[in-house]
């Protein structure tokens, strides 16, 4: 609806528009005209206002959409013509100055709402290298990503996601070096999200998402904007929403997960020895539960004869079933897990050491689970922790191993463990495998692999994210006896 | 909907494997239900010459927390073959047998008179019992021995293990043979094979001397209470499976120096006479490189034998100062003599034993297919017969 | 760039597909096979036919590169029509299915027999035919990034075994060589006709696969690397057993348990063995990925996941029904069709490098 010259009109519609307590107006004169100030309380900075709309506003001689443009000392503005974009700026935390006599709008950004103040992320901390950590404001996280990419090719595109909560979703790449045809798919399906809010990237993701019923991830996230930058500097296209700290990254491989970001501050020999002991980490901790539950029940023979000795001795006395020992012991863990998380901080502590020590020590002394079991379960869970932006998925992952190993033994385990790398081998999202550059084994890209090769080496982006612009380094080969 | 299905498909699937999983497949074999069989003996059934009496060590886990050490229960029972009487002993404990940590077999004196290989083939069909379990023969009952209290171990079929099992490759004293061996050389041409004899003495007397060569009266034995330890530095040979005769200590050590390379091991060289003094001495064989090929010259087969040892001299039973400070690396050439000599006269004593049993405990048989088949068929019907030894060895210390 | 699309089979993956699949089937019953029918020049037999597939491997090779990376069915329809190519590729649904059959029965022994000694029981092996049919339901693409994993697990898996076993073999234990005669050794290659065959997976591939310089160059090294595995296993088998060997059937777990090693540090053996285990069960499942691809073919069908489950049920069905005449239906297999899988596997193969029409528009096409 267009705005009417008539103030009072305007008023009339703004409150049925925008009926809430917290939307507040204020009218004063100027040259004889009534201008009206509308904004929401909480979202606005009033000095602001004060010294920069109403101020110079007050001044002018004569009041017009042109006059007030010239006088309002805020960089953003715009020039409204209907209720609803009116509505829409005031949401948004913008003030709107209408005037009678005229049928347009001024909105002016003088927002101010608290923000968390940049910190390191509580998901990422490392000992060398940057600590800055993206914060719930898109407008900060933009700065720091353009603080670290001083260039004209790092684009932005915004787009308002969510019918209640008109989140500012941004796509964040480098022109020229992403994909081809991947910045196109990801606006294509932000475009397509009807939702009624947006809250997380995570909504985003999932909307985002290929394969909807997989288990597995589909996009890469990080707290940290050096490894965005990083990430779009290979070829990605990065997501940053509005309300939240976590950005996201697409294609997504599965070795970005095993990489720390520290990975890439310190020596190579360092990075590789921790890639390393993550991918046997996760190794470890998938098959040790079920591993140790189908050799006992399954195959005693592959057992050192010392070391079943030793289990025998462990578990006599024990009333359950070693397949339903590890089960409740796997339980018990995961409850701590939970608790721990859920836990004020106050008490988690005490909880944590009342968990472990009663449950734990006083379940094995009591005799209803066995010392190896807690171990074994132990064990699992630390090695889960080295990666844990893949906790959430390898815990089913592994609770499905244990079963299927209890059930049916070590074959079938083998069994499963194959058709999960099957699984992996197909899945893909964006055109890139989820298993690259291993499988499909990309040799170029195996520099940054598990293995960690000299950075003087990495002169081509990765070849799995199909970036047109593939060099990513030169070296400079000093001429002999030019002195250059 | 495709992805649906496969979503529910294995929904179905983990549902399943959850009904098996917490119902332990509807009565799997419980572990404390094992029977974990460590060793195995095999007599001659007292009251059925016909039928053997099997004995088994089975190890009894302690629990934990009463901390002690693991404890045997030797159980025996009786059957027309071997795994009637095995499964006999799961009938009567109500235990299951699990032969897979079974590393022991031992033949009692009495399964010397008749053929070996009809009990032990059952172990060589079987897929329950390691393929690699060492197999011996003992003094006296099988039984006997599994149930002897030896302050080595609370299990004696581990301290018997100890032995035959000792850090393979770095002494020589024991021709260790497992069940493979055993019917590899059951089944080839020959039909030869050997097996370490094993005696328990009692632990006060640990100096592997007896007068007897097996097949006589068993040592000071009974009444469970005196401590034993082992001795298997004798080897028994088997011809289609009976035995036919014994090697001695001095002959096994000789016949593992030719067969393996060998580290860290002890030979006696008895009186030798230096400057008019009779010394023992005991070297310290470091290395040896020995090979053994046969030839047929003229007709006739010829076993040449090149064997180098590197051994030093460990000590000596007496003591002169003159020598004392010379380097135990060097070895005196008398000392260097005797020990050939010794190597020559163990070596002949093999070839004469093997001649008069049959047991072809050099494989000789196997050589000459593999090196000279085209002589084989004539010179394999008595191939020892007409061996000759040419025997090239030499003692080498540092030098 | 290496790997512009990455739904294709590329040479590289052809090459880690012979090495990560085709020893891994056959260092379990076929050993024993060979033993009984060659006796101490098994490793001959074994080569002959590592020697026959080679061949087959280059027939496959001068169709491929004659036709461009055209499928093998489309070049059979433009040459014998549509029926003939129908008829050759029911052929080859019966070759794949029962060589998978004698493959899929050897496994479950060797399940049920070696691992689950004391409680094997018919929900053992059921998991496998659920593997299979998932397998048999992806797209072509998936083995040669399966290949990618796999091979270093069959290398690492084999180099173990073989490190193990090496103190203990005793490799005059084949001499003299040719001592059993040519007709032995021949009969020998015969009975293992099953187990070999492998060349003709390329002619099923060669659809997956793009034109690429130097093909041969590396096709043919790594065949011959994968063939040597099996080789130098019935060696070291005979080399192990000699004059026993017949009686051992399962080569894999038996010849490096007698390692110095395996005595001080318990049995790490099995790590080698899962490992093999790991990339057999999809090597296993190869021969029935293959017959659901000629199903797919002949009937036109698109839901490739029905007839996957249709085809591993199938083999269930048999496996099941023939499960206590197991003994039967190997003499039967390294006897009587065998003639059917040398047909089948190389000289059906052989007479295809007569296949040329249509071969010169797609050199006009541009390759």
């Amino acid at each position: 609806m267009k705005i009417k010259k008539e103030l009072k009109k305007s008023e009339k519609a703004l409150a049925k528009l925008l009926s809430s307590d917290d939307m507040k107006t204020l009218c004063f004169p100027v040259a004889g005209k009534e201008v009206m100030l509308v904004f929401l309380d909480g979202l606005t900075d009033k000095q602001a206002i004060g010294r920069q709309i109403m101020l110079p506003v007050k001044t002018l001689e004569e009041v017009s959409l042109e006059s007030l443009e010239g006088c309002i000392l805020e960089p953003e503005l715009k020039r409204l013509s209907t209720y609803e974009e009116i509505r829409q700026e005031v949401l948004l935390g913008h003030t709107v100055v209408l005037a009678e006599g005229l049928d347009g709008a001024v909105s002016a950004a003088a927002k101010k709402f608290e923000v968390r103040s940049v910190a390191e992320p509580p998901t990422a901390t490392v000992l060398q290298g940057p600590r800055e950590g993206f914060v719930e404001s898109i407008q900060t996280n933009i700065g720091m990503m353009r603080r670290r990419l001083k260039t004209e090719d790092l684009k932005f595109e915004q787009f308002n996601v969510g019918k209640y909560s008109s989140t500012a979703v941004c796509v964040c790449y480098i022109d020229g070096v992403v994909g081809k045809g991947l910045k196109e798919k990801i606006v294509k399906k932000i475009k397509e999200i009807d939702i009624d809010a947006v809250l997380d990237s995570s909504y985003v993701a999932r909307f985002l998402a290929e394969h909807n019923t997989s288990l597995f991830k589909q996009f890469g996230s990080t707290e940290k904007p050096d490894i965005f930058a990083a990430k779009i500097l290979e070829g990605r296209v990065g997501v940053l929403v509005d309300g939240s700290p976590i950005a996201i990254t697409a294609p997504y491989v599965i070795l970005e997960d095993f990489q720390s970001a520290e990975d890439y501050y310190v020596s190579r020999y360092r990075a590789s020895l921790g890639r390393i002991i993550r991918l046997i980490s996760i190794i470890i901790s998938l098959l040790a539960p079920s591993m140790f539950v189908a050799a006992q029940l399954f195959h005693l023979q592959i057992i050192p004869l010392a070391f079943l000795l030793t289990i025998v001795n462990s578990i006599k006395g024990i009333p359950l079933s070693p397949s339903f020992e590890m089960f409740f012991t796997l339980l018990i863990f995961e409850v701590l897990n939970e608790a721990s998380v859920r836990m004020p901080k106050y008490v988690g502590m005490v909880v944590s050491i009342v968990g472990g020590l009663v449950l734990g020590e006083t379940a094995v002394t009591a005799g209803i689970i066995s010392a190896p079991a807690l171990m074994i379960i132990a064990l699992s869970g630390i090695c889960l922790y080295t990666t844990p932006e893949l906790e959430r998925q390898f815990s089913v992952v592994r609770v499905i191993f244990l079963m299927v190993a209890g059930a049916f033994g070590m074959y079938a385990l083998l069994l499963a463990i194959s058709a999960f790398f099957i699984y992996l081998c197909a899945f893909e999202n964006y055109g890139t495998p989820l298993l690259a550059p291993y499988a499909p084994m990309v040799p170029k890209d195996l520099k940054d692999g598990f293995i960690r090769k000299n950075q003087g080496d990495e002169v081509l982006r990765p070849v799995t994210f199909k970036s047109p612009n593939k060099v990513r380094m030169r070296l400079r080969k000093e001429k002999k006896g030019n002195g250059q | 909907m495709r992805k649906k299905t496969g979503v529910k498909a294995i929904f179905l699937g983990m549902l399943f494997c959850a009904l098996l999983y917490f119902s332990n497949n509807f009565g799997l074999i419980d572990i404390e239900k094992t029977a974990i069989i460590t060793a195995v003996g095999i007599d001659l059934s007292e009251k059925d010459p016909e039928e053997y009496e099997v004995t088994v060590q089975i190890a009894i886990p302690q629990a934990s927390a009463t901390s002690q050490d693991n404890e045997k229960a030797v159980l025996s029972a009786e059957g027309a073959t071997v795994s009637e009487a095995l499964h006999q002993i799961g009938d009567i404990t109500g235990w299951y047998p699990n032969l897979s940590f079974c590393n022991l077999i031992v033949l009692g004196e009495e399964m010397l008179a008749v053929d070996a290989n009809v009990c032990l083939d059952y172990f060589a069909k079987t897929l329950k019992i390691q393929y690699s379990a060492c197999v011996a023969a003992c003094e006296g009952k099988a039984k006997e021995l599994l149930d002897a209290i030896t302050p080595l171990d609370n299990i004696s079929s581990f301290a018997i293990q100890k032995i035959l099992l000792k850090n393979p490759g770095m002494t020589s004293d024991v021709a260790t043979v497992n069940i493979k061996n055993f019917s590899v050389g059951y089944y080839s041409p020959s039909s030869s094979a050997y097996m370490p004899y094993i005696r328990a003495v009692p632990a006060g007397r640990a100096d592997g001397q007896s007068g007897e060569t097996g097949g006589g009266q068993s040592g000071a034995q009974g009444g469970g209470e005196e401590e034993k330890v082992f001795d298997a530095s004798f080897t028994a040979l088997f011809k289609d499976g009976f035995f036919v005769g014994m090697l001695d200590d001095h002959e096994t050590k000789t016949f593992n120096l030719l067969k393996e390379s060998v580290k860290e091991n002890f030979l006696i060289v008895d009186d030798v006479e230096i400057d008019g003094m009779k010394t023992d001495y005991l070297l310290n064989v470091t290395h040896n490189r020995c090979k053994m090929k046969l030839a047929v010259e003229n007709g006739a087969p010829v076993l040449r034998v090149d064997a180098r040892i590197f051994a030093r001299v460990e000590d000596r039973s007496t003591y002169e100062k003159r020598e004392g400070l010379q380097s135990n690396a060097l070895m005196p050439e008398a000392v260097a003599r005797k020990a050939e000599e010794n190597f020559v006269k163990y070596l002949s004593s093999i070839v004469k034993k093997s001649r008069e049993s049959g047991c072809d405990v050099l494989e000789l048989d196997n050589k000459l297919y593999r090196f000279n088949n085209a002589d084989y068929a004539a010179l394999r019907e008595d191939l020892y017969e007409r061996l000759q030894l040419d025997v090239r060895v030499s003692f080498t210390g540092a030098k | 760039m290496d790997n512009n699309d990455n739904n294709h089979f590329r040479i590289r993956n052809v090459c880690l597909f012979f090495i990560a699949f085709l020893p891994a089937t056959k260092i379990f019953l076929l050993p024993h096979v060979l033993a009984r029918a060659a006796g101490a020049d098994m490793w001959i037999s074994a080569a002959v036919n590592v020697v026959l597939d080679a061949i087959t491997l280059f027939s496959a090779f001068v169709l491929w590169k004659r036709y461009g990376g055209k499928d093998y069915y489309e070049i059979l329809t433009l040459n014998i029509g549509k029926i003939g190519a129908n008829i050759v590729y029911a052929a080859y649904f019966f070759y794949f299915f029962f060589k998978a059959f004698t493959l899929v029965n050897e496994q479950k022994l060797y399940v049920e027999r070696t691992l689950y000694e004391n409680t094997a029981n018919f929900f053992t092996f059921l998991p496998f035919f659920v593997f299979c049919a998932y397998l048999a339901s992806k797209k072509i693409f998936v083995l040669g990034r399966l290949a990618d994993i796999m091979f270093l697990c069959t290398a690492i898996g084999l180099i173990i075994l073989y490190a193990l076993a090496f103190s203990n073999t005793d490799f005059t234990a084949v001499l003299p060589v040719g001592a059993s005669g040519a007709g032995r050794i021949l009969k020998g290659s015969f009975s293992a006709l099953n187990w070999f065959g492998d060349g003709v997976y390329l002619f099923f591939l060669m659809g997956s696969v793009p034109p690429e310089k130097r093909a041969l160059g590396k096709l043919l090294p790594s065949y011959f690397a994968a063939g040597l595995f099996p080789v130098l296993c019935m060696l070291m088998f005979y080399g192990i057993f000699s004059s026993v060997a017949v009686r051992q059937e399962f080569a894999m777990t038996e010849i490096a348990k007698y390692s110095v090693a395996i005595n001080n540090i318990g049995r790490f053996d099995y790590v080698a063995i899962f490992a093999l285990l790991f990339t057999g069960a999809a090597a296993m499942s190869l021969p029935l990925y293959f017959a659901t691809e000629c199903v797919l073919k002949i009937a036109g069908i698109e839901k490739r996941a029905y007839v996957a489950a249709a085809v591993s049920a199938a083999m269930f069905a048999l496996v099941t029904l023939l499960r206590e005449h197991y003994a039967t239906a190997l003499d039967i297999t390294v006897g009587a069709t065998a003639a059917f899988y040398l047909a089948m596997g190389n000289v059906v193969p052989l007479l295809s490098l007569f296949l040329k029409r249509g071969a010169k528009h797609a050199e006009e096409n541009g390759r």
